[in-house]
């Protein structure tokens, strides 16, 4: 359909590819490897090489493989990891020469804050916008109830913010919540959320790197308007049995990883679960029944080296959150994902990866349980998907990634039966198809010391496809369902609507000294399937709609510019960065919209622009017995849409002009260290009542005006603390353990989620007025302390 | 199909331990008190009224100030009929028929004019149909999901074969409207709203026992109290509606109970108003103008 691509575009990339490759005069030859750590076997993500004599380096990808290119010779190549002591190796490059490497056996080093693999990552890595956590900064983070929590973390990073408390999901840069691809091994997670958003589901014990793409998309990612927040799975310790374990107040967790065959083959299993029903039980209404209200999840990997040019991986997720009460109510919801990898090393300068996935996400509700009245509903949005991905090491200079993917959307919006005086009827929804695909290639060039590029570009394919109807929609004055006009079957895998887009991708670092860059970044992204929600948090019933003949994809470009500096050794890592974006066909509802259980939910749904822009600052100090960062972020998020406010521009409601957090860890001793962190954020916008009136007997809000999101809930503000208290170490012993204390909301603060106006639940006496009042609502009005214990051996 | 708040519902409960509501005060940016038109009259032989009042403040709770200097009228398209409604105070607009008489039947087209303050408004309603009221019935229950053991009603009506009927069901004990939000009770085609593709069904349970009052969680009438005794007066009347109607009090009912879905509350939204100023320059006015069809039935608990 509308591209934006031009050909010139490929014939420049072309030219620069193949400028590089002819460079190569002189007899080169290929060093490759893994590197890992010596203690686990686990592989290094993101590890550095590096040769001084030629001041030539490379990283190792996301699945620990390095390759570097350099001319014959006998070298001495450093192998360093952050954390780890470096190893320094001396290889003959005679020939092309594979070496991989272990770390820091038996030693390791204070971890730092927020990972970078190099030291000076922050200012020579290419990629801006990014942002990595090391799972050892996360559990020594303050808590909620104590619970570790990947995307309660995340927040604490400059341009990420929630709606509020406890709500599902997160923003990205003023995105909306359905613009991220939550990436759990690969395959999409479409509910990150355990107990409504209180916890996240993945498993900290099980999870080995967690990276967030927030701006500068390089071309190997696609599907998502917003962010990419790739979590990567432990392969499970192939070294020794390892086992991790914890007790806390939601949830106990326990983790058993080891080798199958030493070297070769290893497992992981982690399973939580959580007892708050076992807890809340004493409380309950007994009238209520058997109350159920749990959750779980069980995370599983397992590898296979087959030879050294070949290795399998298999993983898998299962959680579910249940509630129900006795027979009369349930409601559970939940992910499965399954990911099959195989890592293929064609040469020493070719690597391949190819992932196969499924994910599910389904929920299920019911209220009644006789022959003669009841209500069933189940949904599932289902995803499989093929993904080659190739890497090309051509020279140290030159790194040229290509490859595709194909995914099938299937869309169970529901399969709902109402038995009503014992009388069956199915309200269920048409499946909804899609086909996704896209081919990218991207290329990783350095030119001289300070610059370096990365260039691609993506093209991306939608076909939404039957078994289905395709509705054709009139006319409505604005705000009103639009009517059904006319309705086209059509049979199974046949096209009904297909879109297709370029998608150019570029970023830039320009290395202004040894310890500080300039960075630049631009990405058009596009988005074929859309989360509906209307509600201020999304709820677990989420309906997923692909772009359809009424529903154009979603599209957006993002400009970034940034500036890193480096001080005292690194010791301190600074960025500030400034970004621009803007959205099309922006999904929004008609007032009063019914977007569950809806056919023609299509007639409901409005579109418009969005923009967002902002600004964000890090500052991190990584040694020594303090460290911690500084994050702050200043940003605006609005969108237009013909319908709502007028027409104009109007903030969203998960807007924050201010957001600020700090987070600091403290060392006292081999035993004792304690962490805090506060963070500040301007309220989110909402829009209240002005007036009332009465109609039918009723009393109704009003808004004259009728302007959307024009006032704002005070500021959030919170202090959390931690402690934690390492058990004696005792050199005979495997056994470890340590205890964790924390408290959260310190200062007690009653926080708002959101003000809302009520009317006085009870009768008004007849011919009296009603009473209505404003009330704030907060998620957590107390300080909540928790205790969790862990150990591992 | 199924309401939000009942997801929310659920959610609270998980959240109950560490969430609070607190009342505060806020600035409700009141200006200007604007012109409400209260007019949901039906085709029945008795006293139709229509309420003018003006728009309060938020936060004002008081009776709203009634409009007393208005001229009202409805008149019938179909028949030429014009019904004056004439002024009885407090801001209410009767028109009283002789033995038998009605403004309509099913299919007939009404106008409303209203003229205040100098300016002219006007409305129009189309009289639907509606199916016959078959019976109450009720029973003793047991206790079951945070239900007291006690006497438990239910009307049982069926939607008219046809898709796009839209009911107002309005329920009365002892003669008194049940008129709190979470007791306002719609239907469109038998189920809650549109786009699920039923037709002609029986009114589902849900809708069927919303005639049982909503417990005061503060009174003596709380959750431990028996909705109906022996003795009592459950009236039910079915308001066949128009479209529009149901979509003004839906989003009415969205609106007044939206503090209770917490996380989960939709934007804040203004019913639609069918009430259109005609002369230039005249203010918005609010409210609604909707001539219902109605089909009712009564019972006394024995």
């Amino acid at each position: 359909m509308k591209s934006t691509f031009t050909p010139r575009l490929l014939a420049l990339v072309m030219l620069l590819i193949g400028g590089s490759t002819a460079l190569l005069a002189q007899q080169k030859f290929t060093l490759s490897g893994y590197i890992t750590d010596g203690d686990s076997g686990e592989t290094l993500i993101g590890a550095t090489v590096y040769v001084g004599a030629l001041q030539q380096g490379t990283t190792t990808n996301e699945y620990g493989f390095y390759s570097i290119t350099l001319p014959a010779g006998t070298y001495q190549a450093e192998y360093s990891y952050v954390g780890f002591e470096s190893v320094f190796r001396d290889v003959d490059l005679s020939g092309n020469r594979t070496v991989t490497v272990e770390l820091g056996v038996g030693v390791k080093l204070e971890e730092v804050v927020v990972s970078s693999s190099a030291a000076d990552k922050n200012v020579t890595d290419l990629q801006m916008s990014t942002n990595s956590l090391d799972v050892g900064t996360l559990k020594k983070l303050p808590a909620l109830l104590g619970e570790v929590d990947v995307l309660r973390s995340i927040q604490l990073l400059p341009g990420v913010t929630t709606v509020g408390e406890g709500a599902t999901g997160f923003n990205v840069r003023g995105g909306s919540i359905d613009q991220n691809l939550v990436l759990l091994d690969e395959a999409p997670v479409f509910n990150s959320a355990h107990l409504f958003g209180f916890f996240s589901v993945f498993n900290p014990d099980a999870v080995k790197d967690v990276e967030l793409f927030k701006g500068g998309i390089p071309a190997r990612y696609g599907g998502r308007l917003s962010s990419i927040l790739d979590v990567r799975m432990k392969d499970g310790n192939s070294k020794k049995l390892a086992v991790n374990g914890g007790v806390g107040l939601i949830f106990s967790r326990l983790s058993v990883e080891a080798p199958i065959v030493k070297d070769k083959a290893s497992f992981i299993v982690a399973g939580r679960r959580s007892y708050a029903d076992v807890l809340a039980a004493p409380f309950l209404d007994e009238s209520l029944g058997e109350t159920v209200l749990n959750f779980y999840d069980l995370t599983l990997k397992t590898n296979y080296k087959i030879n050294e040019n070949n290795q399998l991986f298999l993983s898998g997720y299962f959680g579910r959150d249940n509630f129900g009460f006795g027979g009369a109510a349930g409601f559970n919801w939940g992910n499965q994902t399954g990911t099959l990898r195989w890592n293929h090393i064609f040469s020493n300068k070719l690597f391949l990866n190819t992932t196969v996935y499924y994910s599910n996400y389904d929920y299920a509700i019911k209220f009644g349980d006789t022959a003669a009245e009841s209500f069933d509903w189940s949904a599932k949005i289902i995803n499989t998907s093929f993904k080659p991905q190739l890497t090309y090491f051509i020279s140290p200079n030159n790194v040229l990634r290509f490859g595709g993917q194909l995914i099938r959307h299937e869309f169970q919006p529901a399969n709902a039966i109402i038995v009503s005086n014992s009388e069956e009827l199915d309200i269920s929804l048409d499946k909804r198809f899609g086909v996704e695909g896209g081919f990218y290639a991207e290329n990783e060039q350095t030119i001289g010391r300070r610059l370096q590029f990365n260039y691609g570009v993506r093209w991306s394919y939608f076909d939404f496809i039957g078994a289905g109807n395709a509705y054709t929609f009139g006319d409505a004055p604005l705000g009103f369902p639009r009517p059904v006009t006319g309705v086209t079957t059509y049979k199974s895998g046949e096209s009904i609507q297909n879109y297709n887009n370029w998608e150019p991708r570029a970023a830039v670092r320009y290395k202004l000294g040894p310890d500080n860059a300039l960075k630049a970044s631009y990405n058009h992204t596009v988005q074929y399937i859309h989360l509906l929600s209307n509600s201020v948090a999304s709820t677990p019933v989420d309906i997923w709609l692909p772009s359809t003949n009424n529903i154009r994809p979603q599209t957006g470009d993002q400009y970034a510019l940034g500036y890193f500096h480096n001080f005292k050794d690194n010791m301190y890592e600074t960025s500030l960065e400034v970004y621009y974006k803007d959205m099309k066909n922006q999904i929004d509802y008609i007032d009063g919209a019914d977007l569950i259980l809806n056919e023609f939910v299509e007639g409901q749904i409005l579109t418009g622009n969005g923009r967002a822009y902002g600004a964000e600052l890090l500052i991190q100090k990584n040694k020594g017995a303090l460290t911690g960062w500084v994050s702050y972020t200043l940003g605006r998020s609005e969108r237009q849409v013909e319908g709502i406010s007028q027409g104009k521009w109007y903030p969203n409601r998960f807007d924050q002009t201010h957001n600020l957090s700090l987070t600091s860890f403290y060392e006292i001793s081999k035993r004792w260290s304690v962490s805090a962190v506060f963070v500040l954020n301007s309220g989110t916008p909402a829009t209240f009542p002005t007036s009332r009136f009465t109609q039918g007997g009723y009393t109704i809000p009003h808004n004259t005006g009728d302007l959307r999101n024009n006032v704002r809930i005070p500021a959030y503000h919170r202090l959390d603390l931690s402690a934690t208290l390492e058990g004696k170490r005792n050199a005979e012993r495997r056994w470890q353990s340590n205890w964790v204390f924390s408290i959260y909301n310190v200062y007690n603060r009653r926080n708002p989620f959101s003000i809302y106006f009520r009317q006085d639940p009870n009768r008004a006496p007849v011919g009296q007025a009603v009473t209505t009042e404003a009330v704030r609502f907060s998620v957590i009005g107390n300080f909540i302390p928790s205790v969790s214990y862990n150990f591992k051996f | 199909m199924i309401n939000l708040r009942h997801i929310s519902l659920l959610s609270l409960l998980a959240w109950a331990a560490f969430s609070c509501n607190d009342p505060i005060t806020v600035d409700a940016n009141f200006t200007k008190a604007e012109l409400v038109v209260d007019a949901w009259i039906n085709d029945q032989p008795t006293t139709q009224s229509i309420q003018l009042s003006l728009t309060q403040s938020y936060f004002d709770n008081t009776l709203p100030p009634a409009v007393t200097n208005a001229e009202v009228v409805v008149v019938n398209t179909a028949t030429g009929e014009a019904f004056p409604f004439v002024h009885q105070g407090g801001g209410s607009y009767q028109w009283q028929p002789q033995p038998g008489q009605v403004l309509g039947s099913t299919g007939d087209v009404f106008a409303l004019s209203v003229k205040y303050d100098g300016f002219d408004y006007a409305a129009q309603s189309e009289l639907r149909r509606v199916p016959p009221m078959d019976s109450i019935g009720y029973e003793t229950r047991e206790p079951e999901l945070g239900n007291p053991a006690g006497i438990f009603a239910q009307f049982y009506a069926k939607d008219l074969p046809g898709v796009g009927d839209t009911y107002w069901i309005k329920a009365f004990k002892n003669g008194n409207f049940l008129n709190k939000p979470t007791e306002m009770n719609l239907s469109f085609d038998g189920t809650f709203d549109s786009g699920s593709g039923t037709d002609g069904i029986l009114f589902i349970a849900p809708i069927r026992e919303l005639i049982n009052r909503v417990p005061d969680p503060d009174t003596d009438d709380n959750s431990d109290v028996s909705p109906y005794a022996v003795g009592d007066t459950i009236r039910v009347e079915l308001h066949g509606i128009p479209n529009d109607a149901y979509r003004f009090l839906s989003i009415a009912q969205e609106q007044m109970t939206n503090g209770d879905n917490a996380l989960f509350a939709l934007p804040v939204a203004n019913s639609p108003t069918n009430i259109i100023p005609v002369t230039a320059g005249a203010p918005a006015a609010l409210g609604y103008f909707s001539v219902a069809a109605v089909s009712a039935t009564e019972v006394i608990v024995e």
